[in-house]
């Protein structure tokens, strides 16, 4: 399982693969939110890749800068480039998701001494509607003339159908990685499903598609796992493996989730056809395509969660919500309405940091909660 | 100061045993007015006349009084759960049904649990009446478009939201002139936005006319915006009153005229309100009066109001003569420019980035007190409050910190909640401002 420990190793040394290939002359964008039309970027030439905190590394220099109300994922991106983590980055390419992007933003903007050279900003609206499209076909424009200014490129409407060409793929591949994790009994562990896709957001995709093709035809091989408890993952964002290690220890394994870093970012295929231009096409596809929390109507994303727990048919969902993430810790109280009525047991893991506190009462409450599962 | 040198602080007494201070008669009849009409919401409901639940940040005010629309204002109650000291009730309600301890509290949990509630017949003045049509005017955060679509999932009634944008060059809300004081510029906002505001102001005028069977009125609209400028003019004359020697008016009093400037502002009472207002307000400074006889300090009360113990900053007049010569609320020279002969394009330009709506970047925030910070002789000192109610407003404290360390003017964040009083301890929080305040240099 080559590809495997490769895509293993770049989840794992995140920055390892950019800073090769800024070695070798190659230029790297970062990004902080998932509605980043990481195509548009890729079309620079430039490779997107994604900015995350760490729960390794105490916030210390971001304090200075931003309220410790602001989610902490945001705050310790902040704090590792302030410590001198991301100075690889060519850029800095922030859109609004949830208001910790707005904040970082418009702290950058005020203040000066911290901003990062190439800053980027993208109005992403959450309605959706054809005035919002419109609005955000605008928008796109506005930010590729930025980016054309900024890195001397032109970015014609063929480079960009042939980014979203690609990246179309990678959502293929990525969701035939899901299918293994989803089936019953699942052929992999929640865990490795992360590691393999959320490799991607740290090299460019066509290294990931191609890593991506060789792990699927090495795991049509691999014989299933045992019979498990069925798990759903809901809730913020995880970029640490901790909380789906503790679940999977426990006995159960994670065949499903409905994390922005997870299914939600490769569910649907941006749709190109001869209607509308690349720019448009994107558009449609943040408006009307993307689930976000913090999309109108908000009942759609609770509907989103529900389809994709009766999907993979789990016997139970853990929600795991990191502290001030209001975007989906508003949804809880609604899901959790919805999965009473069907009958799915479900857990709350509330007012969660980064790095976790008292992980050993964490891993029981995780633990308790899979036994009633079996 | 060392220390060692401190004053130990007066004991304070407990929240509940103190009334805020209000000064002026017109506080008085602000507060009876708005009682008024939030008790009249329930007269409206029962002749099954349309009712309007709405954001406040911005209200379209002078387009709900041009429809001839009964407007209630959840914030606005929110505000009133706190004073009458019921909000923890309510607030451990919503949590009960999974609204958990983090969320935010103020426009949004506490509703939620009122409406959950049980014992509805045990709300302040009646409770909120039932909505014909839920509005938010503005999407703030990642909050609001989730509790309003909630607010009228729960009544049965639809739904209309405008969509904030974010633009890439924070806008200047408060122009501020080369001598650092706010100058009367209209705000610069990108032609886009505003065409994008214009398109969803006309989808939320046919909604409102088709969920509440009212008409807009065009005169009725022009009426309505001239009353506006004229009510912001008595605002800005307030406004410089305030900075006289000595301060003529508290934020007791200010914060009981806000729902003036939310709620009626496009009517002649908000007009002659204003006015009357001023007037006392003028009456006071041509006499030498002040909230104090001898002003020994003068501070800026950097954030919200906390709405459960309005009698807080009074506390600071009595114990340490120190009078609060600014705190939020205070519009920017250039509102109140509309131009009725053009009103939907006023008022869009007005509400793109509505002064109030602290969710941009919290620059306005940090704008809005630097002509009370820089005014000459002003401010000795402010008190910045970090509440979790409502983030995107203590978000914006970093900057407000970094101006005051620019104008060279001390100041201490405090951890608290305008709204929670759960975790609020009085004569701690007192204890630790009124250390602060003998820290600053008195001025006798």
């Amino acid at each position: 399982m080559e590809a495997l420990e490769t895509l293993q190793k770049c989840y794992t040394s995140r920055d390892e693969w950019a800073l090769n290939h800024k070695r070798q002359g190659g230029k790297v964008i970062g990004y902080t939110c998932l509605s980043t039309p990481e195509e548009l970027l890729y079309s620079t030439g430039l490779v997107p890749v994604r900015i995350t905190g760490s729960p390794d590394e105490e916030i210390t220099l971001a304090n200075s800068y931003l309220e410790d109300i602001v989610s902490p994922r945001y705050r310790s991106m902040l704090d590792l480039y302030l410590k001198g983590k991301y100075d690889y980055l060519d850029g800095w390419f922030l859109a609004r998701q949830e208001d910790a992007a707005i904040r970082l933003y418009y702290t950058f903007k005020a203040f000066s001494e911290i901003r990062p050279a190439n800053l980027f900003w993208l109005d992403k609206l959450r309605k959706k509607s054809i005035r919002d499209c419109a609005y955000m076909t605008g928008e796109l424009t506005r930010v590729r003339d930025r980016l054309e200014n900024a890195f001397f490129v032109r970015i014609t409407d063929s480079a960009l159908a042939a980014a979203i060409d690609l990246y179309n793929k990678n959502r293929e591949l990525l969701r035939k990685v899901d299918n293994l994790r989803r089936q019953d009994p699942p052929l992999i562990s929640g865990k490795e499903f992360f590691q393999v896709t959320n490799a991607g957001f740290w090299m460019s995709k066509k290294e990931h598609n191609r890593l991506m093709q060789e792990y699927l035809d090495q795991s049509a091989r691999r014989k299933p796992r045992k019979p498990t408890v069925r798990i759903a993952l809901a809730g913020s964002i995880q970029d640490d493996l901790s909380v789906i290690d503790m679940i999977e220890e426990a006995g159960a394994t994670v065949v499903t989730d409905t994390l922005l870093n997870g299914s939600a970012y490769f569910d649907q295929d941006v749709v190109l056809d001869s209607n509308s231009s690349p720019l448009q096409a994107l558009a449609e596809h943040l408006i009307y395509r993307r689930p976000s929390p913090v999309a109108i109507p908000t009942g759609d994303f609770d509907q989103y969660v529900i389809e994709k727990v009766k999907e993979a048919n789990a016997a139970g969902v853990i929600f795991w919500i990191l502290r001030w993430e209001d975007g989906v810790g508003w949804h809880y109280p609604d899901q959790k309405v919805m999965l009473d009525k069907l009958g799915i047991p479900h857990l709350l893991l509330d007012m969660q940091e980064l790095r976790l506190a008292a992980p050993e009462r964490l891993k029981t409450r995780i633990e308790t909660f899979i036994e009633t599962l079996l | 100061m060392k220390q060692d040198e401190l004053k130990k602080a007066p004991q304070a007494e407990p929240t509940e045993q103190r009334r805020a201070v209000k000064i002026l008669n017109s506080s008085f009849l602000a507060q009876k007015r708005l009682k008024e009409y939030i008790l009249q919401g329930h007269e409206v409901a029962k002749r099954n006349e349309p009712i309007l639940w709405a954001g406040a940040n911005p209200a379209w005010t002078e387009l709900y009084w041009a429809l001839d629309l009964y407007i209630a204002y959840p914030i606005n109650y929110a505000a009133l759960l706190a004073a009458k000291q019921v909000m923890p009730h309510y607030l451990e309600i919503a949590e009960r049904e999974g609204y958990f301890r983090d969320l935010c509290r103020y426009c949004s949990k506490s509703i939620v649990g009122a409406l959950l509630a049980p014992d509805k017949a045990k709300l302040p003045w009646g409770g909120l009446p039932r909505p014909t049509a839920v509005l938010l005017g503005c999407n703030t955060c990642d909050t609001l478009a989730k509790v309003y679509e909630s607010f009228a999932k729960w009544n049965n009634v639809p739904c209309f939201i405008i969509e904030r944008t974010f633009p890439s060059e924070p806008p200047q809300i408060f122009p501020i002139g080369a001598d650092g004081q706010e100058v009367a510029e209209p705000q610069k906002i990108d032609q886009y936005r505003v065409d994008y505001y214009m398109d969803q102001l006309r989808d939320m005028i046919l909604f409102l006319e088709t969920h509440t069977g009212k008409r807009l009125e065009q005169n009725k609209l022009k009426q309505a915006i001239a009353y506006s400028n004229e009510m912001w003019k008595y605002v800005y004359e307030i406004d410089d009153l305030r900075r006289s020697h000595p301060c003529p008016m508290s934020p007791t009093d200010t914060f009981a005229n806000v729902p003036v400037g939310i709620m009626f502002r496009g009517t002649k009472w908000a007009v002659e309100h204003m006015r009357g207002l001023r007037d006392e307000v003028k009456e006071r400074v041509t006499n030498g009066i002040g909230v104090v006889e001898r002003e020994k300090y003068r501070l800026l009360w950097v954030g919200y109001p906390i709405w459960f113990n309005p009698a807080f900053t009074s506390w600071f007049e009595q114990e340490y003569n120190a009078v609060f010569v600014w705190e939020m609320y205070h519009p920017p020279r250039n509102w109140g420019m509309m131009d009725p002969q053009n009103p939907l394009e006023s008022l869009c330009r007005m509400c793109v980035d509505f002064f109030t709506d602290v969710s941009l970047s919290g620059q306005s925030f940090s704008e809005a007190f630097l002509p009370a910070a820089r005014a000459p002789d002003n401010a000795d000192g402010a008190i910045l409050i970090k509440i979790e109610s409502c983030k995107p407003v203590t978000a914006a404290l970093k900057y407000c910190a970094r101006e005051l360390d620019r104008a060279g003017i001390p100041y201490i964040e405090i951890n608290g909640d305008f709204v929670d009083p759960r975790d609020w301890d009085d004569n701690r929080m007192k204890m630790r401002i009124g250390e602060f305040i003998q820290t600053l240099k008195p001025r006798y």
